[in-house]
């Protein structure tokens, strides 16, 4: 569902989605889409009206036993929408302009998603993921809080991190779900036993190293003990090996959850050998200059790619027998 | 033969009510004839109640009770002709040149009806400004709008000339046009634009629509659908490529404002309308390319943002609407560098679509890729190298930070009349990104870098 997009961006949409092709059947993904259009030049009315369409469809399908996911790009647009009919209507405004109603409409809108039993006793479902485009960045703006307080997962764009080119730029830190209890089991079902553990240690990893990184701002890298630089060059691995996709690539575009289970195991993998070797003596240099880590890199590219993480696994490990044994 | 009413009850500002009228149209022509037998020309803006709104075009002063309203049964129109181009014109589409009127092929409306997505055609081809940071890292696709954000004291208006004079297609052999739109300029500025156009002779391929400072706050807000109905004209039924330059729009907002406010409208955030959102998106909505036919609309809209501030309501709803933006940067200004353009902020939505194989060159996206991480470790580094000194840095980081410099001084640098080609620019990011390790170049493939990187080319 497009609200108030950009003419050029839906046309995009419009003419790329009967090419795709649905990775599970392998037919056309347009067979099980629905596209709603609202450019934001056409009425206001049409794109407060475009939102209630979309759900509409989609607990339409839902009722038929569907699972269905709606995208809503912009529910930011929607509210301006309803912000500008309000002040036409001369209402009294609410905060920045908004409606005194927005909260009620956000959560009647976010409400709708869900799981229910169908009359023939199937199960249907709706999941809404909403877009919201805060101006300038300001999470604290209206439209993001009200949303932030009905929904239960968030995965902040940073532009910070697309500015590093950085892509998905979801902010590893300001992101949260918390579904992750709940689908605990799923995960280790589907992605491995070590999943919930791996995820973390990686995220206290992340976590030390934006700490840590306010540091190096000030003193250089080159000033942190040397178990901190490992720290930092794990969490580099971690960011650019696994939280880095390039979505125009073919292969990096879609991992599976036991792809990425393996990827992330090689990482930590390679953590906790190198901590080994370095309470035992081996020098910091010789543990992150390891060649095989460029390959461990790149593999996210290749088809084969779990073959090939375990290989690099061996390399791993027999690198740091061979270092031990030389300190 | 029409009514003419001596009903005025009201003028202000802009505005004039006139009083029971037979039922007229929303946005209907309204011409005013004063006692000293002049005339002035309005257009209606709201009929919801007993008394008719009309704003005037050329301002309120000299309009008494005494005067004749006379509604004329139209919208506003502008008359369109291929001669247009090579001219220049008042913010109402009036010859203001001296040479002789322009004979209509044909009359349109100015409001443009929006485009259904679903007769768009995708932008795909490259725009060439010979500039490098805009060619090189945020490339411009014909159809695309993407503006410039600058801010009082920048040379956004060297920029947006340069591009006029520069910009091209590749391999085509459709004609390509500029419409070029001042909006609320001084007539020093004015003066400027005309010279650098006749001097340049890119006139000859040009339309130019100039409202002044001093021209009332109500023709602003016609002067960009007027450029932009000639520009649909040329583009849709004479097969032109065609690149309208729109500068400033924040003088065209603060005129909505200025309506809106003399409307007694509750305004929104700063005081501008609730409506600006919409109302600036049916302005740049109306750039694209349609199915079926051969030409198309590009936009650089270039706006100031007041107090350099981004998040300001016109810059921000702007960003909203448009396909990205270049945003001029003071501090690269204060160092000297023309044009400050600031990449690091800049993007271009639809750049994807118009380089690599056959379109630029298929190292384009890496090398821009690259250039960009360089360039944001760079400047990052700076920071720290303030606090500890360039001697605490590793050897990598010194690498980067030179190439931070370097990238500002070759790459962004060039001079007002240096027509880059695309060629030129992705060779010039070449020989920076080979001042590097190797190792530091990880957005670029290996059969890539075998192929174009410089040490490899030698060989």
């Amino acid at each position: 569902m497009g609200c108030g997009e950009r003419g050029n961006e839906m046309t995009e949409v419009l003419t790329e989605f009967p090419h795709l092709k649905d990775p599970k059947t392998g037919g056309p993904l347009m067979d099980k889409t629905v596209l709603i259009a609202n450019t934001s030049n056409m009425p206001v009315a049409a794109r407060e009206a475009s939102v209630y369409t979309g759900i509409t469809l989609a607990e339409y399908y839902r009722d038929q036993g569907y699972d269905v996911a709606m995208m809503a790009d912009s529910t930011s647009r929607w509210a301006e929408a309803m912000r500008e009919i309000s002040s036409r209507l001369e209402e009294m405004p609410g905060e920045e302009g908004y409606p005194a109603y927005l909260a009620a409409r956000l959560s009647e809108f976010y409400e709708r998603a869900g799981r229910v039993q169908t009359k023939n006793d199937e199960s249907g479902s709706v999941t809404v993921i909403g877009a919201v485009s805060p101006p300038g960045g300001d999470f604290s703006e209206p439209v993001t809080q009200n949303t932030l307080r009905i929904v239960k997962v968030f995965w902040a764009l940073d532009s910070k991190l697309a500015q590093k080119r950085h892509f998905p730029a979801i902010n590893w830190l300001n992101s949260y779900s918390l579904y992750n209890r709940s689908l605990e089991d799923w995960y280790s079902k589907n992605a491995g036993e070590e999943w919930n553990d791996s995820i973390k240690v990686a995220m206290a990893v992340l976590t030390e190293e934006s700490k840590l990184q306010e540091i190096v701002q000030l003193v250089g890298s080159d000033a942190l003990p040397e178990d901190q630089q490992l720290t930092l060059e794990v969490a580099r691995m971690l960011r650019e090996f696994y939280l880095q996709q390039n979505a125009f690539h073919d292969v990096d575009t879609y991992c599976k959850i036991s792809s990425q289970s393996k990827f992330l195991g090689i990482i930590l993998h390679y953590k906790d050998l190198a901590e080994k070797a370095m309470s035992s003596g081996v020098e910091f240099e010789k543990v992150i200059g390891l060649p095989i880590l460029e390959d461990i890199g790149r593999s996210k590219f290749e088809d084969n790619m779990v073959e090939l993480l375990d290989k690099y696994d061996k390399v791993l490990v027999d690198n740091f027998t061979k270092l031990m044994e030389e300190a | 033969m029409q009514k003419e009413y001596k009903t005025i009850r009201e003028i202000s500002g802009p505005l004039v009510f006139v009083e029971k009228t037979d039922p007229v149209s929303f946005g209907e022509l309204v011409q005013i004839s004063l006692p000293d037998g002049t005339t002035k020309r309005g257009q209606v803006l709201d009929t919801s109640h007993d008394i008719v709104v009309v704003q005037i075009f050329e301002g309120t002063s000299g309009i008494d009770k005494q005067s004749g309203v006379k509604f004329l049964g139209e919208t506003i129109k502008i008359n369109l002709s291929k001669d247009m181009l090579g001219r220049i014109m008042s913010g109402a589409g009036e010859p203001i040149d001296g040479g002789a009127p322009i004979i209509p092929e044909k009359r349109q409306e100015i409001i443009g009806a929006a485009i259904n997505p679903y007769s768009r055609d995708s932008p795909l081809e490259f725009i060439q400004t010979g500039i490098s940071t805009i060619d090189g890292l945020n490339t411009l696709v014909m159809g695309q709008k993407l503006p410039i954000f600058s801010g009082a004291g920048l040379p956004h208006n060297d920029i947006s000339l340069q591009i006029a004079r520069q910009a091209q297609t590749l391999g085509t052999d459709r004609d390509f046009a500029v419409v070029f739109c001042a909006m609320g300029i001084t007539d020093e500025e004015a003066q400027y634009f005309m010279a650098d156009f006749e001097r340049t002779g890119a006139l000859s391929r040009a339309a130019v629509f100039m409202n002044l400072a001093s021209d009332p706050a109500v023709e602003r807000l016609i002067t960009p659908r007027m450029a932009l109905t000639t520009a649909e004209y040329l583009a849709f039924e004479k097969g032109y490529d065609v690149l309208v330059i729109l500068t400033d729009m924040t003088n065209y907002c603060e005129a909505l404002r200025q309506i809106g406010a003399a409307r007694e409208e509750v305004p929104g955030r700063r005081g501008y309308p609730g409506y600006m959102y919409t109302d600036l998106a049916q302005i740049y909505e109306r750039a694209g390319l349609i199915k079926g036919k051969s030409g198309s609309v590009t936009q650089i809209p270039i706006l100031t943002m007041p107090g350099d501030d981004i998040t300001h309501p016109i810059p921000d709803l702007t960003g909203y609407i448009t396909e990205g933006q270049i945003v001029v940067s003071r501090d690269l200004h204060r160092k000297g560098l023309y044009p400050p353009n600031f990449v690091l902020p800049s993007l271009s939505r639809l750049m994807n679509a118009g380089i690599g194989d056959e379109k630029t060159r298929e190292d384009h996206k890496q090398v821009s890729d690259q250039l960009y991480a360089g360039y944001a470790e760079g400047n990052d580094l700076r920071g720290l190298v303030a606090i500890v000194g360039k001697e605490a840095l590793s050897e990598r980081d010194q690498k980067l930070l030179e190439f931070a410099d370097e990238f500002e001084e070759r790459f962004v640098t060039q001079g007002r009349e240096e027509n880059r080609t695309i060629e030129d620019t992705l060779e010039i990011g070449w020989d920076m990104l080979s001042k590097l390790p190797e190792s530091a170049l990880t957005r670029i493939d290996r059969k890539t870098l075998e192929k174009y990187h410089p040490a490899y080319r030698k060989k």
